[in-house]
């Protein structure tokens, strides 16, 4: 099972129910919100600091940079404080600050759209994007893998956007289908089929793939 | 259940979307069926492929930035804060209310009063303004019209030709004021100068009166 980051769950119906914290001494991102909205500089870096570095990390994996990814980051907190007064408290923050990031995302790949096509790569020289490999891996293993993680991801870019979106939002974010569906605001039905087409998608564009040495069920690349 | 169906759940068990007693069924399968096993690790290897581990490095230039920007706007500096997509940020109230040359004012409350409630003072306002003058419509002669307003413009839209409509309303207005000053109660003892000509014989009588 993939390993899920964090989820939203607690806080997706009403904002009632505490957010996604740690500690139940802290306050919640309502509570948050609602101080940013009266100017107030720490909450302000309280609530960056819980949600930049998720959102952040989605960004960059939306966009294929980090300096992309970095910029949309800053925008949309800049949306969140301009709207932060108009926040209604029928959802949670943070499904409501993923929302943002997803309609920057889309923007943002309707600008590529215009643009030359490029594959975001693992042999890039800036090294922007890591790979997990494990330690006794051998250079020819190593160099197939960066192989396959760019044929992946070029995959993963042809997919439709709706696809992608959800994809990322699942895989990233470990958010679950209810989550998504409530982010998109689409059925939760649609997101679940969304995720399943981009999936066999993926897998049906990397099943030239096949001659991969296979790793053993118990080698987690995770 | 055959291995057709076991690999239908295969995308919600990486996921995490299946539910406790499915997955031990599912992960038992798997033990079992090398076929479905091995769908199991392509399905995984090519979602993990497909996004890279990422990370993001914190940033505190960013940070800062958005502190400013978060004084800026509470000190309703807002022509500092920029934005990629205004239309994203800015309704019909407040590009209209910007259009007329103000964001918001102050009424001594903690925070400015919004755009949207300028505006909606202002077309109050200016309505007023509207019904006020041509209730109390003045002619040409300096005359204040008794007429409502709907009849004046009523007037104006009947008459076609300008001089002609003009000595019309001259003439209307006239009678209009003689008949709102035979309309008062003869026995009130009040008169009320409604042209400037009622005003200079009414001070005429008075002073005649007292002296």
């Amino acid at each position: 099972m993939l390993a899920r980051s964090g989820t939203l769950e607690s806080s997706m119906h009403g904002g009632t129910v505490e957010d996604d914290i740690s500690n139940v001494c802290e306050p919640s991102d309502f509570d948050l919100l609602k101080d940013v909205a009266d100017g107030r500089e720490e909450s302000f870096r309280l609530l960056f600091s819980r949600w930049a570095p998720r959102l952040g990390r989605f960004l960059i994996r939306a966009t294929g940079s980090p300096e992309t990814g970095e910029d949309l980051l800053q925008e949309a907190f800049l949306r969140v404080l301009n709207a932060a007064d108009r926040f209604e408290k029928r959802g949670s923050v943070g499904a409501w600050m993923y929302r943002i990031c997803a309609n920057l995302v889309y923007s943002h790949w309707r600008r590529e759209r215009s643009s030359p096509f490029r594959t975001p790569s693992t042999t890039d020289g800036d090294g922007s994007i890591e790979m997990a490999t494990p330690v006794s891996e051998s250079p020819d293993r190593i160099r197939v893998r960066r192989a396959f993680t760019d044929a992946a991801v070029s995959a993963l870019k042809r997919c439709p956007e709706n696809q992608k979106m959800v994809f990322l939002l699942k895989v990233d974010s470990g958010l679950t289908y209810e989550e998504i569906a409530g982010i998109l605001r689409c059925p939760v039905g649609t997101a679940k089929s969304r995720f399943h087409l981009a999936v066999r998608r993926l897998r049906d564009d990397l099943k030239d793939w096949n001659d991969t040495p296979h790793e053993g069920r118990n080698h987690d690349v995770l | 259940m055959s291995c057709e169906k076991w690999r239908e759940h295969l995308i919600d068990h990486l996921a995490g979307e299946l539910g406790e007693e499915e997955t031990i069924l599912l992960e038992q399968h798997l033990t079992e069926c090398t076929d479905c096993s091995e769908e199991e690790l392509r399905l995984r290897r090519v979602m993990v492929a497909a996004l890279p581990t990422q990370t993001w490095q914190e940033n505190k230039a960013t940070e800062e930035y958005l502190v400013n920007a978060l004084h800026d706007l509470d000190g309703d500096n807002s022509e500092e804060m920029e934005f990629s997509s205004s239309s994203e940020r800015s309704g019909l109230a407040d590009r209209i209310a910007r259009s007329l040359g103000f964001e918001s004012f102050s009424l001594g409350l903690k925070r400015p009063v919004p755009s949207y409630l300028a505006l909606g003072l202002a077309i109050v306002a200016v309505a007023a303004g509207f019904w006020w003058g041509t209730s109390n419509r003045i002619d040409l002669q300096g005359n204040r019209s008794a007429q409502p307003a709907r009849e004046i413009q009523q007037e104006e839209s009947l008459s076609n030709d300008g001089a002609s409509g003009l000595a019309e309303r001259h003439a209307v207005g006239e009678d209009s004021s003689a008949a709102s000053l035979k309309s008062w109660p003869s026995g009130a003892g009040i008169r009320f100068a409604t042209t400037p000509s009622d005003a200079i014989s009414l001070a005429r009588a008075f002073m005649s009166d007292t002296l």
